[in-house]
C-alpha cells in the first residue's frame, strides 16, 4: 500500500531524527577508537559504529534517501577496513570519516533525491580513496561487512529530537568501553555473575527484550518497510532471511544472536543480547549470556554519557594507541527498573499541553483572587448584618409600645430582611468554605499536573553533551592543539526547550575554549603546563537552577587585549577602557562585535559568539558570566532554570510598580533600618555576613521614584550576586512570593536592560520580571554614581554615631537602649574583631566597649584604635565588670578615655561621660 | 414619639427606600430578554457583511485619534482593534513606548505615535484603545484615545507627506488627508529597526 504524503513525511522525519543519533554514536565510537581503545573493546566499538552506519544505510535506502544511503554505505566500507587492520588507525582515516559524518545532515537535507549531490559525492569520493588505499596497504582480501542478522539484531534508535519516547536496545559507545574497563579490572565473583555492563540511567527505556517476545520495529506507523538493501550490500554481506520477509516485527533477540559468517565479529555483541563478555572470541562464536541474573540490555537512549567521562582529542602528528591516561571513569549507575511501556508523543502536542497547564496556572491565580474578593464580600455582608442587627435591637428597645400599623409592617419587613441577611451570610460562609476547599484541591492537582508534565519534558543534559567530545576533537585537530574534554554532571535533567537552546551556546563556548583557552602544545610546555589542554564541563544542580561551568586551563583572558578591542570597536573610549575595573572588562566580552582576534579564524574571531551566547541564555531566563585568572584559565558559568515556563518569584513593589524577581537569584532577604547603612568611598553599603556590600535603591536602577516604608518600619532589601560580586537592592515593599508563568517580551522590545521578561497576572496585569545580572551591572561603576543624589535621604542623621562592643546580648540591649534614648546612633557588634571591621568602613564618634570578649578583648581593641593613624583620636569608653585597680590601670594604660565598672553602672553618669567625649553637654 | 425614636424610624425608612431602589435596579438588570429580541440580535450579528467594491485606487483605512491627532492605517495592516487594558510601564525604554500590555496571552509593546513622531509633545491622557499590528518578527500595539470610522480613501486624494514633517513621519506615512488625518504606513513602521530596543551588555 503506498504511503500517503503525511505518513511519508512522518517517516522521513523519523529517519532524520534517528540519523542524528546514529551519526553521534558513530562519531563517539570513532573518537574512542582513535584515542586508543584496544582489543575486544576496539572491535566492539567498530561493530557499534558499523551497526549504526548499516542501520542508517538501510533506513535511508528504504525511504529513497539515495544520497544518505550512498554516503552511509561508503562510511560502512571504511569502517570495515578499519576493523580488519589496526594499522589503518591513522588520523587521516578518522578525519575522512568525521568529515563524512558531518556531511550526513546535508545528505539528509537534499534527500529524498536520486540526483547525485556534489557535496555528498565529494565525501564519498574521499571515503573511497581511503578505502582503496587501506585495502591496497592491507594487500589482502577486502574486508567485508559482517553478515549481520540485520533487522533482528538492530533495533532502531529514536533520538528525542522531535518526540519524547526513546526506545532502544543498542549500546552506547561509552558503555562498550566502560564494560571493557570494568572487565579488565578484577571483579568479585558476584559481580561477574551480573550483566557485564550497566547503562547509565536514562529517562526512557523499553523493557528488556524477552527471548521469546517479538520486539516491534520502531516504525511508528507500522507500515511495512521495503527491503533494506536497495543498494547492493557490501561484498560478503549477507542479509539474513529473518529480515527478508515483509514482517514489520523484528525477530526475537535469540535470532539476533546467530553467529556471523566468518566476519570475525562476535555476533554476541549484537544489541539484541547486550551481554557480551569481555572474553568473547572474535571468531564468531556466540557469546553466551549469563542466566543467573537478568540480562541487562542497553536500555540507554544512546545518551549514556557516564557521570564522569574524559575524552580527549587526538594528538596531532602522532597517534597514541595506548589506552590513554584519560580513562573513562564512572560509578555503576543503578539499573533502571524495566517494564514500563512507552508511547511516542510529538513535542508539539506536549508543548501545547504545557501551554495549557500554564493557562491553568493563570486561571488558578485568578481563582485565588476571586476567592479573596468573595471573602471581602462575605466580610462586608457580615458587617452589614451586624449593623442591621444592631439597628434592629435599637428599634426593638426604643420603639413605643403602641405603634401605627404601617410601622408594625415596617418593623416586620425589617425583621424579614434581617432574617434573609442572616441566611445570606450563612450561605456565603458555606460557599467560601467550599470554594476554599476546591481551590486548595485545584492548587494541589494543578501543581502535580504541572510538575508531571515538566518532568516529561526534561531530559538528561547528556543529550546535548554527548556530541561534544567529537566536536572538540575536530576543533582541536583543526587548530593543531591537544585538548581533553572532561564532562561531569551530564545526568542532570533539564527542560527539553532549555536543552535545545543550550546546544549552540555550548558549541560557541567550546570553540572559544579551544581557540582562546588552550595554547598550542609548545607554548603550554614552555609555560610548564602539560602539553594537553583540558576543558571541563561541569553541571550541578542548585535549588531551582542548574549551573553549567565551562572552564579551561589556558592563559586566561587577555585583559589588555580586550581593552584595546573595546576601544577599537568604539564600545568605550580609551580613558574609560583604561579606568575600567577587570570584572567590567570581562563583561565587555559579551558585547556585540567585540573580538580580540585581528582576523576571523575557523573557530572564532568574528565577534558574534559570546554576544549570541548571552542572548540565547537570556531567552531561557538564564545568565552567563565569565571569570578569568591570568595563567590559570577562564570559566564561563551558565545558570539556567530547570524549566523555562514556570518561575518561582518574589513580587516586589518599586515606586508604584510591581516587579517579579526570580527567587533563585536572591541570596538573602533582609529588613534594614537607616542606621544599618554605612558610607564607604562615597557609596553606601550594609554589612551582610560580616562583609559590607553595596546598597542601592532598586528604584534608582530602574529610573523609578525611590520610596521606602516610613520609619520605624524597616526597609526591605534583596541581596543578589554574581560570583563574588554582590549587591543589596532596597525596595519599597515585598508583596508576596508567587509561581509565575514566564513570557518573553516581543520585538520591538528585543532586549530591555534590567528586564528578563514578563508575566500576566490573574487580573490581566502585566508584571515585568527583573534581570538580576543586569541590575548588578547597572549598580556598578558609573551607573551607581548616577544615583548618589537619591540616596542621602537615607542617611539624614545628625546624631553622633556610637560603636557599641559587647559580647553579651543583654548588656548590648541595655546600653543600646540607654544610648539611643540619649540621642546616639548606635551600631552594636559582638567583639573587637567585628568592631575593627565596622571602624574600617564607617566613621564613628565614640566607641563603648566591654573588656572581656572572645576573639579580641576591649583592651586589644583600644590598643588597635590607638595604633591606627586614622582612629587614634577616637574616644573609647571601657564598660566592664573588672573592677580591680589593676584592671582599671590596664584600661587607662591602653588609652581608654573612660573606665566604667558595670557594678557601679549609673545610666546618667554613663550618658554624661559619653556625651562629654563627643563634645555634647 | 420622641425625637430619638423619629430619628431611628427616619433611618429605617431610608434604609427601606434604599433597599427598594436596589431591588428595582437589580430587577431591571436581570430582566429576561425576550427571545424575539435575541433572535433579531443574532440575525443582525450573524448577517453577511456587505461587500463593498472598492474603486481601483482606493484603500480601506481605520481612523483613530491620539492626543488630538488623527491617524489612519490601512485595514490590511491591522490585526485587530480593541480596548486597552492597563499598560505596564517598562523602565529604560524610549518614552514613545508607553509600556507593555497583554494581548491574547502575549506581551506586546504599546507605542504612542505622537510621542514617537514629536518627542517633546507630552501625552494628554491615558489611551483607551489599541490598534494591533504585526509582521513575521514584530508585534506591536498603537495607542488610541478614540476610534473613528472606517473610510475608503482614494490614493489620489492623499497629499504627500509635507517636507516640514519630522523625518520619521515622512518615512512611515503614505501622506495626509484634507482633514489633517495622517495616513500611516504601519508595515514600514514595524519594519523600522531603528525603533527596536535591543540593549546589549
Amino acid at each position: 500500500m503506498p504511503l500517503d504524503d503525511a505518513a511519508f513525511e512522518a517517516l522521513c522525519e523519523t529517519l532524520r531524527n534517528e540519523a542524528t543519533e546514529q551519526v553521534e554514536r558513530i562519531g563517539t565510537a570513532l573518537l574512542l577508537i582513535e584515542r586508543g581503545a584496544e582489543g575486544s573493546a576496539r572491535d566492539q566499538l567498530i561493530d557499534e559504529a558499523f551497526r549504526q552506519a548499516h542501520n542508517l544505510k538501510g533506513a535511508a535506502a528504504s525511504l529513497g534517501f539515495v544520497q544518505t544511503a550512498r554516503l552511509s554505505h561508503a562510511i560502512e566500507s571504511v569502517l570495515a577496513t578499519l576493523r580488519a587492520d589496526d594499522d589503518t588507525r591513522t588520523p587521516e582515516v578518522f578525519d575522512t570519516l568525521n568529515a563524512a559524518l558531518s556531511t550526513v545532515p546535508h545528505a539528509l537535507r537534499v534527500d529524498p533525491s536520486e540526483v547525485a549531490d556534489d557535496v555528498v559525492s565529494e565525501a564519498i569520493q574521499a571515503l573511497e580513496t581511503v578505502h582503496e588505499n587501506t585495502a591496497q596497504d592491507q594487500n589482502q582480501t577486502p574486508n567485508v561487512p559482517p553478515a549481520y542478522p540485520v533487522a533482528a539484531a538492530m533495533p532502531q534508535v529514536v533520538m528525542p529530537t522531535d518526540s519524547i519516547t526513546v526506545a532502544t536496545r543498542s549500546r552506547s559507545p561509552q558503555s562498550i568501553l566502560r564494560q571493557h574497563k570494568l572487565a579488565e579490572s578484577p571483579q568479585p565473583q558476584s559481580a561477574r555473575a551480573r550483566p557485564n555492563y550497566v547503562e547509565a540511567k536514562t529517562k526512557h527505556s523499553e523493557p528488556p527484550p524477552h527471548a521469546l517476545t517479538p520486539t516491534p520495529t520502531t516504525n511508528p506507523t507500522g507500515i511495512r518497510m521495503p527491503a533494506v538493501a536497495q543498494l547492493p550490500p557490501p561484498p560478503g554481506f549477507a542479509v539474513p532471511a529473518t529480515y527478508a520477509g515483509p514482517s514489520p516485527i523484528l525477530q526475537p533477540p535469540a535470532a539476533a544472536a546467530q553467529p556471523g559468517t566468518g566476519s570475525g565479529i562476535s555476533p554476541g555483541t549484537g544489541p539484541g543480547t547486550g551481554t557480551v563478555g569481555p572474553n568473547s572470541p572474535k571468531t564468531g562464536a556466540p557469546a553466551t549470556p549469563t542466566t543467573s541474573a537478568p540480562i541487562s540490555p542497553g536500555t540507554s537512549a544512546g545518551l549514556s554519557l557516564p557521570r564522569t567521562i574524559s575524552l580527549s582529542g587526538p594528538t596531532p602528528g602522532q597517534h597514541s594507541r595506548a589506552g590513554g591516561s584519560n580513562a573513562v571513569s564512572m560509578p555503576n549507575p543503578p539499573i533502571r527498573p524495566s517494564g514500563e511501556e512507552t508511547l511516542r508523543v510529538s513535542m508539539k502536542k506536549l508543548s501545547g499541553l504545557m501551554a495549557q497547564v500554564g493557562e491553568l496556572l493563570a486561571a488558578r491565580v485568578r481563582t485565588d483572587q476571586r476567592l479573596s474578593e468573595l471573602r471581602a464580600v462575605l466580610g462586608a455582608e457580615e458587617d452589614r448584618f451586624k449593623a442591621q442587627t444592631s439597628l434592629r435591637a435599637s428599634v426593638r428597645d426604643n420603639a413605643p409600645t403602641q405603634v401605627e400599623p404601617w410601622v408594625k409592617r415596617l418593623i416586620q419587613t425589617q425583621q424579614d430582611d434581617l432574617e434573609q441577611e442572616r441566611l445570606l451570610v450563612r450561605r456565603l460562609r458555606e460557599i467560601v468554605r467550599l470554594f476554599e476547599a476546591d481551590a486548595l484541591q485545584s492548587t494541589i492537582l494543578s501543581g502535580q499536573l504541572q510538575e508531571d508534565i515538566r518532568r516529561i519534558q526534561t531530559f538528561p543534559l547528556a543529550n546535548v553533551l554527548e556530541p561534544l567530545p567529537r566536536a572538540v576533537r575536530n576543533m582541536a585537530r583543526e587548530a593543531g592543539k591537544m585538548v581533553d574534554l572532561v564532562i561531569t554532571g551530564s545526568e542532570l535533567e533539564l527542560d527539553k526547550k532549555v536543552l535545545e537552546e543550550l546546544r549552540d551556546p555550548l558549541y560557541h563556548l567550546l570553540r572559544n575554549a579551544v581557540d582562546h583557552g588552550c595554547e598550542s602544545p609548545a607554548i603550554r610546555s614552555a609555560a610548564g603546563k602539560p602539553p594537553r589542554g583540558t576543558i571541563r564541563i561541569h553541571a550541578e544542580h542548585r535549588g531551582d537552577v542548574v549551573t553549567i561551568t565551562i572552564s579551561d586551563d589556558g592563559p586566561g583572558v587577555d585583559i589588555a587585549g580586550v581593552r584595546r578591542a573595546a576601544v577599537s570597536s568604539n564600545l568605550v573610549t580609551s580613558v574609560e577602557a583604561a579606568e575600567m575595573p577587570e570584572p567590567r572588562v570581562l563583561e565587555l566580552l559579551f558585547a556585540p562585535g567585540l573580538t580580540t582576534r585581528t582576523e576571523a579564524g575557523g573557530l572564532s574571531g568574528r565577534g558574534v559568539g559570546l554576544d549570541a551566547v548571552r542572548t540565547n541564555i537570556e531567552k531561557l531566563h538564564g545568565s552567563v558570566t565569565v571569570e578569568s585568572r591570568q595563567g590559570i584559565g577562564t570559566s564561563f558559568v551558565i545558570v539556567l532554570p530547570l524549566t523555562i515556563y514556570v518561575v518561582h518569584s518574589l513580587l516586589l513593589r518599586v515606586g508604584d510598580e510591581q516587579f517579579a524577581m526570580p527567587i533563585s537569584s536572591i541570596q538573602r532577604i533582609l529588613r534594614i533600618s537607616t542606621t544599618d547603612i554605612l558610607e564607604v568611598e562615597q557609596t553606601h553599603a550594609i554589612v551582610v555576613d560580616g562583609r559590607p556590600i553595596a546598597l542601592v535603591p532598586m528604584g534608582t536602577l530602574l529610573g523609578l521614584p525611590v520610596e521606602f516604608p516610613p520609619p520605624p518600619e524597616r526597609i526591605p532589601v534583596l541581596v543578589i550576586g554574581i560570583g563574588e560580586t554582590r549587591c543589596a537592592l532596597a525596595v519599597r515593599e515585598i508583596v508576596s512570593d508567587q509561581t509565575i508563568l514566564a513570557k518573553n517580551l516581543e520585538a520591538p522590545l528585543v532586549r530591555v536592560r534590567n528586564i528578563a521578561g514578563a508575566t500576566i497576572m490573574g487580573d490581566g496585569r502585566v508584571v515585568l520580571m527583573l534581570n538580576p545580572i543586569d541590575l548588578i551591572k547597572s549598580a556598578s561603576g558609573r551607573d551607581a554614581a548616577r544615583f548618589q543624589s537619591l540616596i542621602p535621604r537615607l542617611e539624614q542623621r545628625t546624631n553622633p554615631k556610637l560603636l557599641l562592643v559587647d559580647d553579651s546580648f543583654t548588656t548590648r540591649a541595655l546600653e543600646r537602649s540607654v544610648l539611643e534614648v540619649a540621642g546616639f546612633d548606635v551600631v552594636a557588634v559582638a567583639d573587637g574583631v567585628e568592631a575593627l571591621s565596622a571602624l574600617e568602613f564607617e566613621p564613628f564618634d565614640v566607641v563603648v566597649t566591654d573588656v572581656s570578649m572572645p576573639e579580641m578583648s576591649g583592651l586589644e581593641l583600644c590598643n588597635h584604635i590607638r595604633g591606627n593613624e586614622r582612629l587614634r583620636r577616637l574616644p573609647v569608653v571601657l564598660v566592664t565588670s573588672l573592677s580591680s585597680e589593676e584592671d582599671r590601670r590596664a584600661g587607662l594604660a591602653v588609652g581608654a578615655d573612660a573606665y566604667i565598672v558595670k557594678s557601679e553602672f549609673d545610666h546618667e553618669d554613663f550618658v554624661r561621660i559619653v556625651n562629654e567625649l563627643v563634645g555634647r553637654t | 414619639m420622641s425625637s430619638e425614636g423619629e430619628s431611628v424610624y427616619d433611618r429605617l425608612r431610608k434604609s427601606i427606600a434604599q433597599l427598594d431602589a436596589k431591588l428595582r435596579e437589580e430587577s431591571n438588570a436581570e430582566r429576561d430578554v425576550h427571545p424575539r429580541i435575541l433572535t433579531e440580535r443574532t440575525k443582525r450579528i450573524a448577517k453577511m457583511p456587505v461587500r463593498v467594491d472598492r474603486a481601483p485606487d482606493s484603500i480601506g483605512c481605520i481612523v483613530f485619534e491620539r492626543s488630538g491627532r488623527r491617524y489612519a492605517v490601512q485595514l490590511e495592516s491591522v490585526d485587530d482593534v480593541g480596548p486597552l487594558s492597563r499598560v505596564t510601564r517598562v523602565p529604560g525604554v524610549p518614552p514613545y513606548f508607553l509600556g507593555v500590555a497583554s494581548r491574547r496571552g502575549r506581551i506586546v509593546a504599546v507605542v504612542d505615535l505622537p510621542l514617537l513622531f514629536t518627542p517633546d509633545v507630552p501625552a494628554m491622557n491615558e489611551p483607551e484603545h489599541l490598534v494591533m499590528a504585526s509582521n513575521a518578527h514584530v508585534i506591536c500595539g498603537v495607542a488610541a484615545d478614540f476610534l473613528h470610522n472606517i473610510i475608503e480613501v482614494n490614493r489620489r486624494t492623499i497629499a504627500k507627506a509635507m517636507p516640514t514633517f519630522p523625518p520619521l513621519v515622512q518615512r512611515h506615512t503614505l501622506g495626509v488627508l484634507e482633514d489633517r488625518t495622517v495616513v500611516l504606513d504601519l508595515v514600514s513602521l514595524l519594519a523600522d529597526r531603528a525603533l527596536r530596543v535591543e540593549e546589549r551588555g
